[in-house]
């Protein structure tokens, strides 16, 4: 009996103690966002209407600006890797000057095609610079006409070589002497990766070996200026 | 090949040669280039001012700038400074010799400017008062950082709040040129380029032709890279209307598509113009400078610098500083020191050779291709913004205890550089400098884009790591920190001089232009880095001042009219 009484004493105290542990988690409950009705306004509003502007007071800027977006271009390793895709024979034909003008060109032009170096790298020496600068550079720039003309100068460069134009038509596999609309998209492809030509493309790439032709280019010229349309136009560089 | 034949009429069509008539997206994307290019050519018809060009002009290595832009003294009514040795300008003489230094000011449209500026350079036009350069000067001292650091302190000039644009990044933001902004030579870590609108910094690394580097990509390629050129050229129409077609057509979707189809065709622009043009101005633009530059820092018989031997007499007595009895022996070891040149280590000159021989074949390195590159890239409208420096100062020196002349590099670092030869050597150094300087202004005034001559809308920023601290009694200097300066010269400033900043005075090492705070400024103590930057963004013209929340701008203008909303101060202290 006293057994008994002494268990329900205790369960009073229990009772207590689990009462205070409720009410304190029911307490920090109401520390979280959802359970606070202007939080919760605020969250749903922001699907909806804009927030209020922060104050415009706040240094550094003095006035506030709309959100700005982008677009993505890519930057010198993309480049470097999509070319030496492109030029590199599978063979050991590959010209020894063509990672010079890959050097020249792109790999040294961070400034131009964005993303640092890493100065604890091996190829440090060359992509720095041997100047800790280069580091910092954005991961993406902004294009401008300077990295469009580094652009053309690496095309006109390497396929300066009849062997360039052969290590691509290899690549291709073209079925006739001559660019023909297969052989164009196939190089279109090697540079667009993401994406075919639509027909205006084509066509348009088509009356251009067509005047190349009138123009009495022989066969190896025909390629190589097929090749250069596409490598120089800059859409590639687009993600 | 293609099904479709098209008619010459529709290649036309196609090219958007019919007067951009034709509802197409590649005649929409033409008529936006063309009309881009139009309303550019109009806005500068009607008078629409550029922006701002800026030249970001190094002084790294910290050199004494007390002779040349570090007023510190600028108003008659000021208290008189105490002397101290380093920050003087002019030589005082008696019986034809060196007896002392003084602080020679005098005054120029009701402001105390330093000696220098009452003296002439032979420029192309001919001989000109430096003084020509003071209705467009500000000098903005007081400021400071309090930490020593030769790099860190001038990237916190050039770039004082991180995730803010850089000064010469602000002018490159605002700028929409061919090339954002440029560098040479390579500073390496003496700064920082931070542009808000992702512009990028042209870093030249040439030791000679930078101009040539910096339009390399326009070249022509070697004759035995050419064969795709030459096919380019041979088939010119071809090319011109394929490259139209595909800059239409190709992922017309993607938002970025037209940017870089209107870069490429640019380049395009560029590369068919060519830099011949460059070839034939780059070399005799470059002697030009050379001869100007070199008259300026060879030039002798200026009063109260050179025009009287510039040799000590042992036994003279130099300063208040020095005790006013003092024994023959003692005022010769002083003299000594005071008569000496050096940076890390000091070379005491001989107190019999002739100061003014030193600097008889002097040329400061990469001067005249600066000012050269400066000229050909404002000029042909390819950037707006600069950032450019000067080397060490090469002398002919003869030793203490030695008879034969020897080649001297005295370095910007200037720590062991005594005053008595820093008066000449520095007011030598700052005549090249000005001289050519106002060669490139004459240059920049005779080119008119729109309604405006281009230096009308240039600005050329002085900026060295910090100023020097001075050691007592002259025998070196060291680095101030607390004590920065850096000027403006600018066609936008056009009532000056004008000096901005407050500078103590009665120290006991002498008047060395220490930071004093401003009253009423939005920033308490010694003002920090961001008030130059937010002063020179304001003298810029830029549309919006990243600076001023941080830092008022000490000068601002009002109509068009320069204003100074804080004059400087001399404030007396301890």
């Amino acid at each position: 009996m006293n057994q008994l009484k002494k268990i329900k004493k205790m369960s009073k105290y229990i009772f207590h103690v689990i009462g205070l542990l409720f009410v304190l988690v029911l307490y920090f409950q109401n520390c979280s966002n959802e359970s606070n009705p202007l939080v919760l306004q605020a969250e749903f509003s922001s699907l909806s209407v804009a927030l209020p502007p922060l104050p415009i007071d706040h240094p550094p800027e003095k006035t506030d600006h709309q959100t700005t977006v982008k677009f993505q271009q890519a930057n010198r390793d993309y480049v470097a890797a999509l070319m030496r895709d492109v030029f590199t024979a599978d063979d050991d034909s590959t010209p020894a000057e063509f990672e010079n003008h890959l050097e020249r060109w792109i790999v040294f032009r961070g400034n131009q095609f964005g993303l640092g170096c890493d100065v604890y790298s091996s190829y440090t020496g060359q992509d720095c610079f041997w100047q800790v600068e280069a580091s910092n550079l954005p991961v993406q720039m902004d294009d401008n006409p300077i990295r469009q003309s580094y652009i053309v100068q690496f095309c006109q460069s390497v396929l300066a070589t009849d062997t360039a134009v052969q290590i691509v038509k290899k690549k291709i596999s073209p079925e006739g002497n001559y660019p023909n609309r297969e052989s164009i998209i196939k190089i279109f492809n090697l540079f667009y990766r993401a994406n075919n030509p639509n027909e205006n493309v084509i066509n348009s790439l088509l009356d251009f070996d067509r005047a190349l032709a009138e123009n009495n280019e022989d066969q190896t010229n025909r390629w190589r200026g097929m090749i250069l349309q596409v490598c120089e136009s800059p859409g590639w560089q687009l993600f | 090949m293609s099904d479709k034949k098209y008619s010459r009429r529709e290649i036309i069509q196609l090219s958007g040669m019919t007067g951009l008539s034709i509802e197409s997206g590649m005649d929409s994307l033409i008529s936006m280039i063309v009309k881009s290019f139009i309303k550019n050519a109009a806005a500068e018809e009607v008078g629409i001012p550029p922006s701002t060009n800026y030249i970001n002009f190094g002084l790294l290595g910290a050199p004494l700038r007390f002779q040349f832009d570090h007023w510190i003294r600028t108003n008659a009514t000021d208290p008189e400074l105490q002397l101290s040795l380093i920050t003087g300008t002019k030589y005082t003489k008696k019986n034809n010799k060196i007896d002392g230094i003084e602080n020679g000011y005098f005054n120029h449209n009701g402001v105390l400017v330093p000696h220098l500026f009452s003296q002439n350079v032979d420029i192309s036009s001919g001989s000109k008062p430096l003084a020509d350069l003071l209705k467009h000067m500000v000098s903005i001292r007081g400021f400071g950082t309090g930490l020593d650091g030769h790099p860190t302190n001038m990237t916190r000039q050039m770039a004082p709040v991180g995730g803010l644009p850089s000064t010469t990044g602000l002018a490159a933001d605002a700028g929409s040129k061919v090339f954002d902004a440029i560098q040479w030579p390579a500073r390496g870590t003496y700064g920082v380029f931070t542009s808000a609108k992702g512009r990028s910094l042209n870093v030249l690394r040439s030791s000679s032709s930078p101009a040539l580097e910096l339009l390399e990509g326009f070249a022509k390629p070697p004759a035995n890279l050419a064969s795709a050129r030459n096919l380019t050229e041979r088939n010119k129409d071809a090319v011109d209307l394929v490259k139209r077609r595909l800059g239409a057509y190709i992922n017309a979707e993607l938002p970025g598509s037209k940017i870089l189809a209107k870069n490429h065709s640019n380049a395009i622009a560029m590369i068919k113009k060519g830099t011949d043009n460059l070839a034939s101005y780059w070399q005799p633009a470059v002697d030009r400078y050379k001869r100007i530059t070199d008259n300026g820092m060879r030039a002798l018989n200026i009063p109260g610098i050179s025009d009287f031997p510039l040799v000590f007499d042992p036994n003279t007595i130099w300063s208040p500083l020095f005790e006013s009895s003092i024994d023959p022996e003692s005022a010769r070891r002083r003299n000594e020191l005071l008569w000496k040149m050096g940076s890390g280590t000091s070379v005491n000159l001989n107190l019999d050779f002739d100061l003014r021989t030193a600097v008889a074949q002097t040329s400061i390195p990469a001067l005249p291709e600066t000012l050269a590159l400066c000229e050909y890239v404002l000029t042909e409208g390819l950037g707006s913004a600069l950032e450019i420096h000067i080397g060490n100062i090469p002398l002919k020196i003869m030793k203490l205890g030695q008879n034969a002349i020897v080649d001297f590099q005295q370095d910007m670092d200037m720590h062991e550089l005594g005053a008595g030869a820093a008066v000449f050597v520095m007011n030598q150094f700052y005549r090249s400098i000005c001289a050519g300087l106002m060669e490139l202004i004459d240059c920049l005034r005779t080119k008119k884009i729109g309604n405006t001559d281009v230096w009308a809308n240039t600005l050329i920023q002085f900026n060295s790591e910090f100023e020097r601290s001075c050691r007592p009694q002259g025998t070196g200097s060291d680095h101030g920190y607390n004590q920065m300066v850096t000027s403006v010269i600018s066609g936008t400033v056009t009532n000056g001089p004008h000096a901005v900043g407050n500078v103590l005075t009665s120290l006991a090492s002498g008047t060395q232009g220490i930071a004093a705070p401003i009253d009423g400024y939005n920033q308490k103590g010694m003002p920090n880095p961001t008030m130059p930057a937010s002063t020179v963004a304001a003298l810029m013209k830029v549309e919006e001042n990243p600076f001023a929340n941080l830092a008022e701008p000490l000068c601002d203008f009002e109509n068009g009219v320069l204003k100074i909303k804080y004059p400087g101060k001399l404030i007396v202290g301890g």
